[in-house]
């Protein structure tokens, strides 16, 4: 197992570049895992794709520049972690996993914290977490 | 400063001085041990982890069968008599995909069905049996609750000496154990005990009074171990919680407090202290072999170094939970 990074990505494609097969060149050209959520195609205005997508940063840093250059407008969907405080028992193992500072333990009171701006939603608390205490919450 | 803290009882009329872990730590840095041990009257030691051995037994009366098969809520009893049922805490419903698709989810269980009960939840209860003299029933199925349970007892059991493990993994797959996810390449260290559970055998002669996930316990040592009763009935699911460890298995984490008599005993102080001295196997779970041992007061820290490289600890063990517990001791 690799350290792969979840992204959730609304794509606005102009009126004029709707039939690119864009997903193909995603999973074919960046190696990457697409799964597609929702989608419209509309000849008159914009049409957009929301896409999950799974890779490693390279790739997908290389993916979005190709995005641009095809002038599709890339936003990213936010989704982001909660930590459920009744159920969290503070035992730390999220923190040990977590690869930025966004779960730390606080040493003297020993109590797990979660520092939302350092997340980078990498969703390995999420799998991990042993009360099942870490919970996502899409925000668009 | 260290603060002169709530006190529980009276010894000749004045204030007992009860103190927790981290606040013996502390005090012992202020003043001194010497000092320490005259002002110390007892000392709080609190636990929360994953426990091995635990078992929940179960009498309920009325249900006029001789049980032969027993479960609730799709995990199997073991029935030892006409009414009473036991429970581990690690026993899987019997659904459970377990590792088929690995890693398993290990979703629910034993573990589970303790929280369930104390939270009074409607539980399926399904009991084959056969027919005697006594008893006509061959099937029983029913909800049942805590209310329905007349007797409920909770024994931890605890093996004296035990070696502590925490792990690293020096291959490129995660590895999944008792203690945890093992990221690769040692990017963590992964251990699941403060010690104290250990700790309370070494000092098993000055131990005064034991609390078990929310109730008054009772302990019985024996010559390798010892054994934590609690009553069930008063337990409170602030300190129980059932753990799912993806791809290994469930495990019961249980708040346990013991207050320790330490008046004037310096020795004692010492031994408490020492604690945080404990070795632990340093394990490399990917090649499957031991590449050291590490001292808990290392694993409390948020990273270490091994084999020269900065590994960041995991643990399962709440010293959250275990200090709330033990300040829930000095002033209750």
């Amino acid at each position: 197992m690799t350290d792969k990074i979840r992204k959730k990505w609304v794509l606005h494609f102009p009126a004029t570049n709707s039939d690119k097969p864009i997903a193909y060149h995603l999973v074919k050209d960046f190696n990457l895992v697409i799964n597609i959520l929702q989608a419209t195609a509309q000849e008159e205005t914009d049409s957009f794709l929301i896409l999950e997508v799974i890779g490693r940063k390279k790739d997908i840093e290389h993916s979005l520049e190709f995005l641009r250059q095809q002038d599709i407008e890339v936003e990213d969907m936010e989704k982001g972690i909660t930590l459920n405080f009744n159920k969290c028992i503070h035992c730390g193992l999220c923190v040990g996993l977590c690869p930025t500072e966004a779960l730390t333990i606080d040493h003297l009171t020993w109590e797990v914290c979660f520092n939302k701006s350092e997340c980078v939603v990498c969703d390995l608390c999420l799998k991990y977490c042993p009360v099942k205490a870490i919970e996502m919450e899409f925000l668009k | 400063m260290f603060e002169i803290l709530p006190c529980k009882g009276h010894r000749d009329g004045v204030p007992e001085m009860r103190v927790t872990y981290n606040q013996l730590l502390k005090m012992v840095l202020e003043k001194g041990i010497k000092e320490t041990a005259k002002q110390v009257d007892s000392v709080a030691l609190g636990v929360f982890e994953p426990l091995e051995n635990v078992v929940l037994s179960l009498n309920i009366s009325g249900l006029h069968i001789k049980p032969f098969s027993a479960k609730l809520q799709n995990v199997p009893l073991y029935n030892v008599s006409s009414d009473t049922f036991i429970l581990g805490s690690q026993t899987l419903a019997i659904d459970d995909g377990m590792n088929s698709h690995f890693p398993g989810e290990f979703a629910y269980g034993g573990a589970f069905l303790i929280e369930d009960l104390i939270n009074r939840a409607q539980l399926d209860l399904r009991i084959n049996g056969y027919p005697n003299d006594v008893h006509d029933k061959q099937e029983v199925r029913k909800f049942i609750t805590n209310e329905d349970v007349d007797r409920a007892q909770l024994t931890i059991d605890v093996v004296y000496p035990q070696a502590l493990n925490a792990y690293v993994n020096s291959t490129e797959n995660y590895k999944f154990s008792e203690n945890g996810v093992v990221k690769t390449n040692f990017q963590t260290v992964n251990f699941r005990s403060n010690g104290v559970l250990q700790l309370i055998y070494e000092i098993k002669e000055f131990v005064s009074e034991v609390f078990v996930a929310g109730a008054k316990g009772s302990i019985l040592f024996g010559d390798n171990g010892y054994k934590i009763v609690g009553d069930f009935k008063e337990m409170d699911t602030l300190y129980i919680s059932g753990l799912s460890l993806k791809g290994y298995g469930i495990y019961l984490a249980a708040g346990i407090g013991i207050v320790v008599k330490a008046e004037n005993n310096q020795a004692l102080i010492e031994k408490i202290l020492s604690n945080e001295a404990r070795a632990y196997n340093l394990f490399d779970i990917g090649i499957k072999k031991d590449v050291g041992t590490i001292p808990l007061a290392q694993l409390k820290k948020p990273t270490v170094s091994v084999n020269n490289l900065e590994v960041k600890t995991c643990s399962l063990t709440s010293i959250y939970l275990a200090q709330k517990i033990s300040e829930k001791l000095i002033v209750s």
